[in-house]
């Protein structure tokens, strides 16, 4: 560590004689320097600033932590949820409430944002400051021994630190870049990975379950024809009846009730095919277009 | 209204009633046909459903392996180290 007396710039500032007589203030630095070894003295200026570069790295260190952590639990919770929150029913295929494709593509974009370049620099920016900040204040409690030789030295020291400090920080924000590059790239890959996954299993469900809706309709619309043309039997018998006057004969009653439960049973069963084949008609009308063979 | 003794009357409503026993026959074919169709449509949905599904948890089983293997392409505890 620095000498206590100093490492507090306002102290070294007071001693240099801002507010006492020059003199006497350069005569005391100069006298306790004087006391010391060169190569303490360097070595003790030079372990300041370290001590400094190395509080700035651990600044960059924990940024780089964080945001670590951070690109993890995105990728980790928001993608992989995405995919959880994906249902396929025998309604069809469900996206839940919170969750959709869009998100988990818009991923990608949101780490693009977070770690941008400007961010970056802002993150180097700090740490080299520190370091540059440190490194200022010993130079500047250094000013007045300019006399010792020992100082040139210290001096030294200090530039090669403070050079040292910021190659240190540089290298956090490459390695931050090189990290936030491989967030963002396996984080869009992940998205467009499942989104080409899931789309395919969207696509490949959808077109069975078009497949089995096609066939009920075709045979659905069969199966009303086939009931409208008993209805129009139907109604000519009821017809003929009218016709003839069978409606209150008695050699007729039991025909007649046959009859009209048949009319009934006829009504009944156009209106429950009819309503199964709308509803294929509508289900498939709202499905995703299906790709057709060879496509 | 028809006379009871008109053969004419008899024969028509024999006609009829052949027609509503054709009708009959064939609604019971129809409807036994369609609660086939719906009942094997159903099933085919469901089996397809459950499939479907099993492909999904495979592809969230997947993810849950990228989400491990980018915590280890990122090195960041080596990253750390380095700093």
């Amino acid at each position: 560590m620095p000498p206590e007396s100093k490492s507090d710039p306002e102290q070294a500032q007071a001693e240099a004689g801002t507010e006492q007589a020059p003199e006497a203030a350069q005569s005391e630095t100069e006298k306790r320097f004087a006391e010391m070894d060169p190569e303490e003295a360097f070595d003790r200026v030079a372990q300041g600033v370290k001590d400094a570069a190395t509080s700035a790295k651990k600044k960059a260190g924990g940024l780089l932590k964080r945001l670590g952590k951070w690109g993890k639990k995105k990728i980790g919770g928001g993608i992989v949820k995405g995919a959880r929150g994906v249902e396929a029913t025998a309604d069809g295929f469900r996206f839940a409430k919170d969750v959709t494709k869009e998100k988990a593509r818009k991923v990608g974009d949101f780490l693009q944002h977070e770690t941008s370049k400007a961010t970056w620099e802002k993150r180097y920016n700090s740490a080299s400051e520190a370091v540059k900040k440190k490194a200022d204040e010993y130079w500047e409690s250094l000013t007045d021994w300019d006399s010792s030789p020992a100082l040139t030295a210290g001096k030294l020291a200090v530039g090669a630190t403070v050079e040292a400090g910021k190659a240190g920080a540089r290298k956090v924000v490459e390695t931050g870049q090189a990290m936030k590059e491989g967030v963002i790239n396996t984080a869009e890959a992940v998205a467009d990975w499942k989104e080409r996954q899931i789309e395919a299993v969207q696509t490949r469900f959808e077109t069975a379950m078009d497949n089995i809706d096609s066939r009920r309709e075709s045979g659905l619309q069969e199966r009303v024809d086939r009931a409208q043309e008993v209805a129009d039997k139907l109604m000519a018998a009821q017809s003929k009846v009218e016709e003839l006057g069978l409606a209150d004969v008695p050699f007729f009653s039991k025909g007649k009730k046959k009859l009209d439960r048949a009319v009934k049973r006829k009504g009944g069963l156009l209106a429950k095919l009819t309503s199964r084949l709308k509803r294929v008609q509508q289900r498939r009308a709202g499905r995703t277009r299906v790709p057709q063979e060879g496509e | 209204m028809a006379n009871a003794n008109d053969d004419d009357a008899k024969k028509a409503a024999e006609e009829i009633e052949k027609v509503v026993d054709e009708a009959n026959a064939e609604m019971d074919k129809i409807e036994k046909e369609e609660n086939e169709d719906a009942e094997a449509a159903d099933m085919v949905r469901e089996a397809l459903a459950t499939e479907t599904q099993e492909e999904l948890k495979d592809i969230e089983e997947d993810l849950d392996n990228v989400d491990r293997k980018v915590s280890d392409d990122q090195g960041l505890e080596k990253a750390r180290k380095e700093l």
